[in-house]
């Protein structure tokens, strides 16, 4: 069998697959067709990013002694800690024990962040394990996880319990990888330095898998922060071939039933409904899901004269002005038992 | 007890029996001795032992960088629990433990040593690992020694100048 008559989508080439792509075009203007409201979508990218924190719950019973001892009561949270010292914090309406902090320029030099009673973490970014929605007792993979922030969304919707095997391939993440997950008295995650696109399969079968896949970052076009701003030149294109090959892989690592978010903080269509569209086969099923206060646009079951799938349109793209936050594409799959 | 066997820098875990560092925590912090029940130990190479949920399973994984979080290092004289452990496990202890005013709490998470001479707190007997608390909660570890103590906040998390609640 060649190359080309292989459906396996862990054997497709990043060559082979750079045909399928579009050539990058520059700056946000090949979005047009898709955002209902351009004007409020720009004005949108202009503004910076609300700083925002949520509360740990493995760590209420430390918040509730450190209200009691500021005189705020035991039914005080981070946000009112924050606020008895001068900080404005609004809760996010989609989110219980999530808010907004105005003024707060260095949230990780807080005494609530060095004890773990909180998290900083760009507002949409938390939607993945959300729609992941893993249960205590099951098994885990997030295997592109650092820096961990979704890495602890999930363990603590999993209520500290069951596995987690958080992955990450490069030293320098996997740093703040463990560092967060310490912080936050995270304990049942195990880390592994592994690339995705080799993970054992024997380490399978996973109840579900989060695949944050390494992306051209446009959704952090209001990021001020150096890093996200030199991440976001790369180009749409140049990533497709990695992101089918670990979506592949992660596949494989799948029980049947079992589901999968594939997300990305990126808008192109490049990098999610057309690496989902050439890397899913018949045995998957991109699901519909809708988080309450939560707005986000459909998918797209065509880009740049291709058809894609029909279940494309069963992402879910949240636009920077939609609800005041950075960019993020998430699809929730699952994989029919029938396989 | 350990797997002998476990010893050098592999980079294995090996799960392991809650006994000695349970009952060594429980009675080095009069903590209950059910208060790691419900959790897995393992250690890897000679020196640190780690705590993770119980139900925790690696699977065929390979290599591994960290099972839920250290709990202790052992490979001094005096063993020592690690600062993250002091967070998560030091929340109802009896004794080795000394509570922290702001200035001083705001000083130790900088890893500045805290004197301690001629105060009604230096009741510590002897050397050994201490948890030293602000507000009524645990914010980290320290070696007491002669009426002092010295911050073991780990550099990599150690701030100068922490925003600090105040009662």
């Amino acid at each position: 069998m060649t190359v080309s008559d292989c459906t396996c989508p862990s054997r497709v080439s990043v060559t082979q697959y750079a045909a399928h792509m579009t050539e990058p075009a520059a700056g946000l203007d090949r979005y047009r067709e898709l955002v209902a409201d351009w004007p409020a979508f720009l004005e949108a990218c202009q503004r910076p990013l609300p700083t925002v924190v949520w509360e740990n719950p493995l760590r209420r019973d430390l918040v509730t002694r450190v209200g009691a001892e500021c005189g705020l009561g035991e039914a005080a949270t981070v946000a009112d800690l924050l606020s008895c010292r001068g900080y404005s914090t609004t809760a996010l309406d989609w989110r219980p024990g999530a808010w907004r902090v105005d003024g707060l320029a260095k949230p990780g030099r807080t005494f609530e962040h060095y004890l773990g009673l909180m998290h900083v973490q760009e507002e949409v970014s938390l939607a993945p394990p959300e729609v992941l929605a893993a249960r205590p007792g099951e098994r885990v993979l997030d295997l592109c996880a650092a820096p961990g922030g979704k890495t602890a969304g999930i363990a603590i919707s999993m209520r500290n319990t069951g596995t987690v095997i958080a992955n990450d391939l490069r030293p320098q993440r996997l740093r703040p990888l463990r560092a967060n997950c310490e912080r936050l008295g995270i304990l049942n995650v195990v880390i592994t330095p592994i690339n995705g696109v080799r993970f054992p399969l024997e380490a399978g079968p996973f109840d579900r898998i989060l695949l944050d896949v390494p992306c051209s970052c446009e959704g952090n076009v209001r990021d001020s922060h150096p890093d996200a701003r030199g991440r976001a030149t790369a180009g749409v294109a140049g990533r497709g071939g990695l992101q089918a090959t670990l979506l592949g892989r992660a596949w494989k690592l799948l029980r049947p039933g079992g589901v999968m978010v594939y997300s990305t903080c990126t808008f192109a269509p490049e990098e999610n409904e057309v690496v989902l569209d050439h890397a899913l086969g018949d045995d998957a099923a991109i699901e519909p899901f809708e988080i309450p206060g939560l707005r986000h646009a459909p998918g797209v079951d065509h880009w740049a004269g291709k058809s894609l799938r029909d279940d494309c349109t069963n992402l879910a793209r949240y636009w920077p002005h939609l609800n005041d936050t950075g960019g993020f594409t998430v699809a929730r799959i699952r994989k029919t038992s029938d396989s | 007890m350990s797997d002998a066997s476990n010893f050098g820098n592999r980079s294995d875990y090996l799960q392991i029996e809650p006994e000695p560092w349970s009952s060594w925590w429980a009675e080095q912090y009069g903590t209950p001795t059910e208060l790691f029940d419900d959790y897995s130990f393992w250690q890897r190479g000679k020196y640190t032992i780690w705590v993770a949920a119980a139900d925790i399973q690696p699977g065929a994984v390979s290599p591994v960088d960290g099972i839920g979080i250290p709990l202790l290092r052992t490979g001094r004289d005096v063993w020592k629990p690690t600062s993250v452990a002091v967070i998560h496990f030091g929340r109802d202890v009896a004794r080795n433990v000394v509570d922290l005013e702001a200035d001083e709490a705001s000083r130790f998470l900088g890893r500045e040593a805290i004197e301690f001479e001629n105060d009604a707190r230096a009741v510590l007997p002897h050397r050994g690992y201490v948890i030293a608390r602000y507000l009524g909660v645990p914010i980290g570890c320290g070696l007491w020694r002669r009426g002092g103590l010295a911050s073991s906040v780990p550099k990599g998390r150690a701030m100068r100048d922490l925003e600090l609640p105040r009662a």
